[in-house]
C-alpha cells in the first residue's frame, strides 16, 4: 500500500460515528473536481456560508466556489494575507470567534501523516487556527505532495532544526517557532461510559480532497 | 501510624457491589485497544525504548532544559513564571489573571491543577472557573473528583450523568450519551467564546523551540488555548523534553497506551502564534528533589496516560477514588508519598499487588513494582511499620538463623496444619486463604528427614544453615542500608521525614 492509499484507509475508521459518518475522503485530479464537489457537499447539506482560507493554493477553488456558489445562494468569504509578513499571530484578519458564524471551513495542509491520516497545520495568516476549530464542518484541500509516512517525517518538515536552517515552505508562517495543529478525525469523546460520541467541542465533520495537481 | 486509614477506604471500596462494574467495563475495553495498537505498530518496542530514553535524558538534564525552554519560550513573547510549591503555583495564576483583570476562566484538563487543587481556590476566590473537557466537566458541576488521569468520570454511568444534567444544569433527563455531550458542548461553546483567560496543562515542553505539546480528543485545549486572550499553562516542571525528535517516539506511544488511538484526535505543539498573552508556570512542588534520588527519579519520566491504571487489578477493584490521591492506580500509589506529604500518600505503595501488570504495558518502561518497593522500604525505614509488624520480623529473622529452633518450630507448624479442620476446604480455618487458593496439607516429615532417610549427604557447612553465615548476610544488609540512607541525608533530603 502506498502512502496515499495508507492515509485514505486510515482515514475511514476515524470517520464513523456510532450514528454514522462524519465526513468523507476524495482522490482527485485538479482544483477545479474539488471545488465542484464542495459545491455539491455545501448543497447536500443546506451549507449558506463558507470561509476559505488565505493559503494561494486555494485560489483556484476559492473561485469556483465564489463564481458557483452565488447561484446556489452559497456566501463564500476568503481570508487575505497581509501585505507584510506577519509577526506569526495568526487571525489577524477577523477575531477567532468570527468562524463559529461558518456553516465549514475551507482549509488546506501543510503536511499529511498516511501512517495514522494525520493533517498537519502551521498557524499563521495563510490559515487562522479557528478555521478548522470552531465552524461545525471542516473541509480540508491539499496537495498528495505533502503525504508523508510517519509523525516523526511530519515534525521534520514542519519544525526547522536548528531554526533557521531551512525553510519549511510555509507561506507567512511568521516569525519565532511555529504553532501547529496534527488533525486526527473529526473530534469526539468517550468519556460517557467509554461510549464514541462525535462531535465533542469541535468539529462534527472532516472532509478531505486529496488532489494531485493543486 | 497503621495502615488503617488506607484500608479503611480499601474496605469501603470493596463493600460497595456496584463500584467495580464501571471500572471493570473500562479497563477490560482500554486493555484490548492498547495491546491491539502496540502490536499494530512494526517497531513498536523500538520508539517505545526511545521514548523511555527521552524522558529519562530530560530527567537528567532537568535545569538545564528548563532554563532552554524559558529563554526559547521567552524569545516567542511568553513570560514564563516558577513555584516551588503548590501554593506559590496558585498564587502565581491568581497574580497573572488579577493584573490583566481576567474574571472568567476556561480550563482544559490537568492533573497538576488536581494535584494543587487550582480550581478549589480560584472558585473560593471569586473567579468562575469552568473545567472544558466532557469528563472534567461532569465530574465538576457533580462536585466529585477525577478517578482517572485520562477518563475523569469513568466512575458514573450515563444514569448517573443524565441525572447530574438534570439536576445540576436544569435539562430535561437524558441519557443518551449523544444528547448530553451535545448539552455541554452548547454550553460551553457559550464560555469558551467569552472567557477572559484559558488554563491548560502540558503534556509536553520542548526545550529548544520552546514549544508547548497537548493532547487530546474533544478540541476543548484548541478553544482554550486559541479563543481566550491569555493562555496560561500551568506545567509540572518535569514535562520537558530536549528536542522536537524525541515527540515522534513519545507520540507514537502515548495516544496509544491511553486509548489505542494512533494519534489522538488533535495534536498542538503552540509556538508564537497564539492567544497575544502566554504564561507557563512551571511547578516543582517536590520533583526536583525527587529527580535526586539515583532511583526514584524514574517516577517522573511518567507521561500520565493512565495505561498502569487500566492493567492494574488493585485499581479495577477499588476504583479511583479509594487512592484519595489527585493521581491514582499503580503511578498514583508513586506520586501520592511525594506529594501528598500525607501519612495516607505514604501507605499508598502498599496499594498494589506488584505483580507488574503496569510495568509491562508502561511506554516509557517505568520499573513500577520496583519502585513501589522502594516506597515501602522508606515507609518502613522512617517508622511506618507497626509494633505487631516488627516484632513479626524480629521474631523471623531470630528463628531463620537458629536451625534447630527452625526445625522445632517447622515440626509444631506441622503437626498444627495437619489437625483437623485446618486447611479443609469450605470449612477450614484459614478460608480467606483457601478459598482462592489450593493450599497443601504438609507432609508429616520435614525435607530434612526425609533427605537423610534416602541417605542423603548432610554438612554443616550447608551455606543456608551456616548461622555465622546468615548473620554476615544480614549485616551485610543493614550496612548498605545505612550507608543508602547516610547518602540520603548528605544530599538534603529525608529530613522531613517523621522518624
Amino acid at each position: 500500500m502506498n502512502p496515499v492509499e495508507r492515509f485514505v484507509a486510515e482515514m475511514q475508521p476515524l470517520l464513523q460515528g456510532g450514528d454514522g459518518a462524519h465526513g468523507a475522503i476524495h482522490r482527485c485530479a485538479t482544483a477545479e473536481e474539488a471545488g465542484r464537489d464542495i459545491l455539491a457537499l455545501a448543497e447536500e447539506l443546506s451549507m449558506k456560508r463558507l470561509v476559505v482560507a488565505a493559503r494561494r493554493e486555494l485560489d483556484a477553488v476559492a473561485a469556483i466556489l465564489t463564481e458557483e456558489g452565488s447561484k446556489q445562494g452559497l456566501r463564500i468569504d476568503r481570508d487575505r494575507m497581509p501585505a507584510t509578513k506577519g509577526t506569526g499571530l495568526d487571525d489577524t484578519f477577523r477575531d477567532a470567534a468570527d468562524y463559529a458564524a461558518f456553516d465549514a471551513g475551507v482549509g488546506g495542509a501543510d503536511v499529511l501523516v498516511a501512517e495514522s491520516a494525520t493533517i498537519g497545520l502551521v498557524a499563521g495568516a495563510h490559515e487562522a487556527r479557528a478555521l478548522s476549530l470552531l465552524p461545525p464542518v471542516h473541509i480540508v484541500v491539499a496537495p498528495v505532495s505533502r503525504m508523508v509516512e510517519r509523525i516523526h517525517d511530519a515534525l521534520a518538515r514542519l519544525i526547522p532544526s536548528p531554526p533557521g536552517e531551512h525553510d519549511p515552505g510555509i507561506e507567512n508562517a511568521g516569525e519565532g517557532s511555529p504553532t501547529i495543529t496534527f488533525i486526527t478525525g473529526p473530534s469526539r469523546t468517550a468519556d460517557i461510559e467509554k461510549i464514541l460520541v462525535l462531535p465533542a467541542h469541535g468539529p462534527s465533520h472532516l472532509y478531505v480532497w486529496l488532489v494531485d495537481r493543486l | 501510624m497503621s495502615l488503617s486509614r488506607l484500608r479503611e477506604q480499601f474496605r469501603q471500596a470493596l463493600a460497595d457491589p456496584d463500584l467495580a462494574a464501571p471500572y471493570e467495563r473500562a479497563t477490560a475495553t482500554a486493555r484490548a485497544k492498547r495491546a491491539a495498537a502496540a502490536a499494530e505498530l512494526p517497531d513498536y518496542e523500538e520508539q517505545r525504548q526511545k521514548a523511555a530514553d527521552a524522558r529519562r535524558e530530560a530527567i537528567d538534564h532537568l535545569d538545564a532544559l528548563v532554563e532552554r525552554f524559558r529563554e526559547a519560550f521567552t524569545r516567542d513573547g511568553g513570560t514564563v513564571h516558577h513555584a516551588a510549591d503548590a501554593e506559590e503555583a496558585r498564587s502565581l495564576v491568581k497574580r497573572i489573571l488579577s493584573e490583566r483583570g481576567a474574571r472568567t476562566v476556561v480550563k482544559a484538563k490537568s492533573m497538576l491543577s488536581e494535584e494543587i487543587a487550582l480550581n478549589e481556590d480560584l472558585i473560593a476566590s471569586g473567579w468562575e472557573v469552568h473545567e472544558t473537557d466532557l469528563g472534567e466537566f461532569i465530574v465538576q458541576i457533580a462536585g466529585q473528583r477525577p478517578s482517572h488521569i485520562t477518563a475523569p468520570a469513568l466512575h458514573l454511568d450515563r444514569v448517573d450523568i443524565g441525572r447530574i444534567f438534570h439536576e445540576k444544569l436544569g435539562v430535561d433527563y437524558t441519557e443518551d450519551p449523544v444528547e448530553l455531550a451535545t448539552i455541554a458542548r452548547r454550553l460551553l461553546r457559550e464560555r469558551f467564546l467569552q472567557a477572559d483567560a484559558g488554563i491548560s496543562g502540558a503534556n509536553f515542553l520542548v526545550a529548544r523551540t520552546g514549544q508547548i505539546v497537548l493532547l487530546e480528543n474533544e478540541a476543548n485545549i484548541r478553544m482554550c488555548t486559541t479563543l481566550p486572550p491569555l493562555h496560561i499553562a500551568v506545567v509540572g516542571v518535569e514535562k520537558v523534553i530536549a528536542e522536537v525528535d524525541d515527540l515522534g517516539p513519545l507520540l507514537s506511544v502515548i495516544a496509544r497506551s491511553a486509548t489505542g488511538q494512533k494519534l489522538g484526535a488533535y495534536t498542538s505543539i503552540l509556538g508564537a502564534a497564539g492567544p497575544p498573552e502566554r504564561h507557563v508556570v512551571l511547578v516543582d512542588n517536590g520533583r526536583r528533589q525527587l529527580a535526586q534520588h539515583p532511583r526514584k527519579r524514574e517516577i517522573l519520566t511518567c507521561i500520565r496516560c493512565g495505561a498502569c491504571l487500566n492493567a492494574c487489578p488493585v485499581y479495577e477493584r477499588i476504583g479511583g477514588h479509594a487512592y484519595e490521591s489527585a493521581y491514582s492506580g499503580p503511578i498514583g500509589a508513586l506520586l501520592g508519598p511525594h506529594h501528598l506529604g500525607t501519612d495516607h500518600g505514604r501507605e499508598l505503595p502498599f496499594a498494589s499487588s506488584l505483580c507488574g501488570a503496569c510495568s509491562e504495558v508502561c511506554p516509557v518502561k517505568i520499573d513500577i513494582p520496583e519502585l513501589l518497593r522502594l516506597e515501602r522500604e522508606r515507609y518502613v525505614e522512617t517508622g511506618g511499620a507497626d509494633v505487631g509488624e516488627r516484632l513479626a520480623w524480629w521474631l523471623w529473622s531470630k528463628v531463620m538463623t537458629r536451625p534447630r529452633l527452625y526445625r522445632l518450630l517447622a515440626r509444631v507448624g506441622r503437626g498444627i496444619l495437619q489437625g483437623p479442620g485446618i486447611i479443609a476446604e469450605g470449612s477450614s480455618v484459614l478460608r480467606d486463604w483457601t478459598d482462592g487458593r489450593k493450599l497443601p496439607i504438609p507432609s508429616s516429615t520435614s525435607f530434612i528427614d526425609q533427605w537423610k532417610h534416602q541417605g542423603g549427604a548432610t554438612t554443616r557447612t550447608n551455606p543456608i544453615w551456616d548461622r555465622t553465615r546468615a548473620q554476615r548476610a544480614l549485616e551485610a544488609t543493614r550496612k548498605a542500608k545505612r550507608s543508602w540512607a547516610a547518602s540520603r541525608g548528605r544530599a538534603g533530603r529525608g529530613k522531613d521525614r517523621k522518624p
